[in-house]
């Protein structure tokens, strides 16, 4: 009875041992980052050290004005452990770069450079994908292109004017490697859908700008008037001290509320649904400063382009209409076997005006033009491959 | 299309609203602090000469300004009136072009084009990837070198 009871306990010690000393193998290796930004630094640093030749061909590659050579495709070839950190990176649920906003507009965002490089990297290997054959895999870059973009994220202006670059960058490349799978239903639909679920998310500068209030509000005090000198100044040192020692706490407060009331008005022009004319009309108008008020002077030193900064948001939701809109004709087309005589209804429109894109189409191409737009800026064309 | 069609261009042109240069914006401030002095200098001339166009009240401030100087040469050299020193500037250091403020008053002058200019100048700087260094060199000095 000893004898069994002694083996049992032995038993029960040696599996609870072998539970506590040797656990899972999975559970021993840390997870991967949930953190997007860890993994874009990690790509950041493995992205090739390429020349200023390197870069401007794969800047052309990128943009569609050169086809990929053989150096593009030496020098996208280096950047391949950087693409692949990217590509882990897109899948991470969340981003933060790390910003130390307590800083103000001191700041350092040594990331933005980078992800400007990363960017031309990636919509150029989706040129080489797409010269290559494989649309689907030239199209899986250009959404990951996109994911980047929002990753890029709206924080500050300055990120939402990069995240507009990436995306205007990657819609381009898109619109031409749609036109080249014009055939493909099936990877037509797939794209359909995955632009439609990348949708959830969108970006503006709505946040950017009421964060860069904030920041502004802090500078725009007594205590904070050296670093409100070195904003206007820059280096030089004169006018710095010139600006010290005007810029009392009342001209200060002025400032302030000058700041906040057209930035406020911005805001709500942003924010309520009107005509483009008359947005940019009243965006010019809250830009508008009286030039012999100092305090006016020192608010519209941090005021933005207003009304560029909306244009840039109407023109990057329209690109984005008119890729989907596209893609609508090019699945009708791939039904029927030609292009539709008109464009068919309910697609998405142009967002300056609210009205459908106007269509046109020639033999092995079409286009989709914002109603009223004469510059070919306004045009999204569509190249069909045969 | 071509590329002068692309968005990209499109985003680069779309400069600020604000179209006068650095240079301008600060001349124009510069201006308009010196209209303000002017204003205060023309204000505290007339302001004194009513205080002193009594002859009682020319004493009374002829005494003041007697036990004042007395006073500031008791305390000695430290005189409360010294123009303050000139602002600290801050080290003009190559990570200076990558602080928000940098890139921010870049956009602000001279639009996109300015700030992409800036990053292009920001990758000569650091280039593309902070190290290159290989294995071998990363452990060099290690026992295991």
């Amino acid at each position: 009875m000893n004898n069994v009871c002694r083996s049992s306990f032995a038993g029960i010690l040696f599996v609870t041992l072998a539970a506590t000393i040797a656990p899972s193998p999975a559970l021993a290796i840390p997870p991967d980052p949930n953190n997007a930004a860890l993994l874009y630094y990690q790509s950041f640093l493995t992205l090739a050290q390429l020349d200023d030749r390197a870069r401007d061909r794969i800047a052309a590659v990128a943009r569609g004005d050169k086809a990929p050579d053989k150096q593009a495709r030496e020098d996208i070839g280096k950047c391949a452990g950087a693409i692949e950190f990217a590509e882990a990176a897109a899948k991470a649920p969340t981003c933060d770069w790390g910003v130390r906003y307590s800083r103000g507009f001191e700041a350092l965002m040594p990331q933005m450079a980078q992800m400007r490089a990363m960017t031309f990297v990636l919509t150029a290997d989706a040129r080489i994908l797409a010269a290559d054959g494989n649309y689907k895999g030239a199209l899986e870059r250009c959404l990951m292109a996109g994911t980047f973009a929002r990753h890029v994220g709206d924080d500050t202006l300055i990120s939402y004017l990069v995240s507009i670059s990436v995306r205007n960058l990657a819609y381009k490349c898109m619109q031409d490697v749609l036109g080249r799978s014009a055939g493909d239903a099936e990877l037509l639909q797939w794209v359909k859908d995955e632009l439609a679920a990348s949708d959830i998310v969108t970006l503006s500068p709505t946040r950017s700008l009421k964060n860069e209030m904030e920041i502004v509000d802090d500078l725009l005090r007594r205590e904070n008037v050296e670093k409100l000198a070195r904003a206007i100044a820059g280096t030089d040192a004169k006018k710095a001290a010139v600006i010290v020692r005007k810029a009392d706490e009342k001209l200060l407060e002025r400032a302030r509320g000058i700041y906040t009331e057209r930035m406020s008005s911005a805001l709500t022009i942003f924010s309520t649904p009107m005509p483009y004319e008359q947005a940019v009309a009243q965006l010019k108008q809250a830009a508008n400063f009286d030039p012999n008020d100092p305090s006016a002077q020192v608010a519209q030193a941090f005021v933005p382009g207003l009304d560029k900064i909306f244009s840039q948001k109407t023109a990057i939701e329209t690109h984005a209409n008119a890729i989907k809109a596209g893609i609508e004709v090019l699945l009708s087309r791939a039904k029927s076997g030609q292009l539709p005589n008109a464009l068919p209804s309910g697609l998405p429109k142009d967002a300056f005006s609210g009205k459908d894109f106007e269509y046109s189409k020639t033999k092995d191409s079409f286009s989709l033009r914002c109603p009223g737009k004469d510059l070919d800026v306004y045009r999204y064309e569509f190249k069909i491959k045969k | 299309m071509r590329s002068t069609e692309d968005m990209e261009k499109f985003v680069a042109d779309a400069k600020p609203h604000v179209t006068t240069g650095a240079s301008m914006d600060r001349r124009v401030l510069e201006d308009s602090f010196a209209a303000m002095d002017e204003n205060r200098a023309a204000i505290k001339p007339s302001a004194a000469a009513t205080v002193l166009a009594s002859r009682a009240m020319r004493l009374a401030a002829a005494a003041a300004i007697i036990v004042a100087a007395g006073l500031l040469l008791t305390r000695g050299r430290h005189t409360p009136d010294r123009p303050p020193a000139p602002p600290q500037l801050a080290d003009q250091t190559p990570t200076t072009m990558l602080s928000m403020m940098s890139l921010r008053m870049t956009y602000q002058h001279g639009g996109w084009d300015a700030l992409d200019r800036q990053f292009r100048d920001t990758l000569d700087q650091f280039g593309l990837a902070a190290s290159s260094l290989s294995m071998q060199q990363l452990l060099e000095g290690t026992n295991g070198s």
